[in-house]
């Protein structure tokens, strides 16, 4: 109990508790989405795609360097945004008629990335190690700045999800009736992919790959095995994601072990809950 | 009468690969028009091509006279709708009215005064707070009929709309497109692979068959000579009850 209180007396873990409960809320609540739509894999591929992006950059920034001696340094975070909001789009804008299915073009999407990132880092003239944290975050170097940049990112996600709620369910629910119905499905989707695409390579940096992941995919089927209603399941989701990253960083912290993972464990340990209490109940 | 729907020479596909090409037909106002093909036939394509979903890789598809596509009420096949949304029959039903809203704005009173009216109207008023996924297969048919008409449309398009009921829950469904047409003169695109569930409702047909395409008044296809020439049977159509039936 004493080393709970020491945590919240110890001002980086406040930080660390404060982003991750952001990044845990926008991931939850659009994890609902990922896991309505069927698209779980979108997530991984997404972040593979982002961390493509942080790869490249410092890659191209080392070349740059060893040309022409400059010190031009290209920043990571907006190539990365930039590459994964290309990634997103591109699978939200996709025809269900093309030569491949939408799952197979996000399969080839998180292979393609994974392994070129992989490569990418193989070649590049910066420290592994830096590469790494760079790619896939750390919950526990969340700072100050990056808890504002959470914040803001929250902020603007849940704005455009308040405004446009009614058009992301609708499309992502049936397309071809809001096509019939003269509602734009392609747009709607396409502006859905950019939020999840947006939120994934800030989160990333923040909160690392494995948390993302598990908070846009875990507190959502949590949600839906509980699921009343559509809006009890978005309600659910947050406060599951939330009490997790929560309980998640508590435990790892009272007992020495890695913040990612432990977020993780007691994600699936409330899903199993869950799904056991549902079983049981049924 | 007027035309609503009309395909002028229209080829449709996918990529390379054509489904259906020259289709030249119209589908007036109030009128029961039914689609009939089997399963790979391009019936569907049809339909994906009126809702827009799809375009025409040459001719073209005019609405009421003009190419802007024109709102529809669309039933589409129960197994369409994916159960894992933990929808209402009235949440359902609901989506009906986005259409009528301008993006970001939420559905008022009078949008949801609607669909409920509309479930009472197709009779499942009693269930408008009852899960999608837990309805029987009438109801969820029922549903999607209610969220079609609360659109306010002037053309339903109906995709399989008994598929997987039974004779009972069939007949229903034809008695209610019935009513449905009598009190709001609404018209109707019907698509189906039996052509015996049409024979006595469609006032014309669109018959699809290993590529053969006819279009006409459904007393005009509907004769052992035209039904020889498309399928290659010999078939006899009956009065049986009032009602038309093909008799193998």
């Amino acid at each position: 109990m004493s080393k709970l209180v020491e945590m919240f007396q110890q001002d980086f873990m406040i930080n660390v508790l404060a982003g991750t409960m952001i990044v845990a809320a926008i991931c939850s609540y659009l994890g609902v989405f990922i896991v309505l739509r069927r698209a779980v894999f979108v997530g991984a591929a997404l972040a593979q795609v982002s961390s493509l992006g942080v790869a490249l950059a410092l890659f191209l920034t080392g070349i740059l360097e060893s040309w022409h001696g400059m010190h031009a340094e290209l920043p990571p975070q907006p190539i990365a945004l930039a590459l994964t909001v290309v990634a997103a789009v591109a699978m939200a804008a996709q025809r269900r008629e093309g030569h491949l299915p939408r799952e197979t073009l996000i399969g080839v999407s998180y292979a393609a990335a994974s392994g070129l990132a992989i490569l990418v880092v193989a070649v590049s003239t910066h420290a592994e190690s830096e590469v790494l944290n760079l790619m896939f975050g750390n919950v526990l170097a969340i700072d100050s700045g990056e808890v504002f940049l959470l914040a803001m990112l929250g902020l603007s996600v849940a704005i455009v999800h308040a405004v446009f709620f009614k058009e992301f369910v609708f499309v992502s629910f049936d397309p071809d009736m809001a096509t019939a119905l003269g509602v734009n499905a392609r747009l709607w989707n396409v502006v859905l992919f950019l939020t999840i695409g947006v939120t994934i390579s800030l989160a990333i940096r923040a909160a690392g790959a494995l948390v993302v992941f598990d908070f846009l995919v875990l507190p959502a089927a949590t949600a839906l095995v509980l699921g009343r209603s559509i809006r009890f399941a978005f309600a659910t989701a947050i406060v599951v994601g939330v009490a997790s990253s929560v309980a998640g960083i508590s435990i790892s912290y009272v007992a020495d072990l890695p913040s990612g993972p432990t977020i993780v464990a007691v994600s699936t340990a409330v899903l199993l809950t869950v799904m056991a209490g549902r079983k049981l109940a049924t | 009468m007027n035309t609503l729907i009309e395909f002028r020479d229209v080829t449709l596909g996918y990529r390379r690969h054509v489904v259906l090409s020259g289709l030249s037909f119209a589908i007036d106002e109030g009128e029961f028009f039914g689609i009939v093909g089997a399963n790979g036939s391009g019936k569907t394509t049809i339909l994906r091509a009126m809702l827009g979903i799809i375009s025409p890789t040459a001719g073209r598809i005019e609405f009421a006279g003009r190419q802007e596509r024109m709102r529809f009420g669309y039933v589409p096949q129960k197994a369409h709708i994916d159960e894992l949304f933990p929808f209402t029959a009235r949440e359902i039903v609901l989506m009906g009215r986005y259409g009528l809203l301008p993006p970001g704005r939420r559905p008022t009173d009078e949008d949801r005064r609607i669909a409920e009216q509309q479930l009472e109207h197709v009779g499942i008023g009693a269930l408008a707070g009852k899960r999608f996924r837990d309805m029987s297969g009438g109801q969820k048919q029922r549903t999607l009929f209610a969220r079609a008409l609360a659109a306010e449309a002037k053309v339903l398009l109906m995709d399989e709309p008994t598929e997987g009921m039974d004779l009972e829950g069939q007949h229903a469904i034809l008695e209610l497109i019935g009513r449905l047409r009598a009190e709001s003169g609404v018209s109707v695109v019907y698509v189906t692979h039996r052509l015996n569930e049409l024979a006595d409702s469609a006032e014309r047909l669109l018959l699809l068959h290993d590529g053969q395409v006819q279009v006409g008044p459904t007393e005009e296809l509907l004769t052992p000579q035209v039904l020889y020439q498309m399928y290659g049977v010999h078939a006899a159509v009956e009065m049986v009850a009032g009602k038309r039936v093909i008799v193998l």
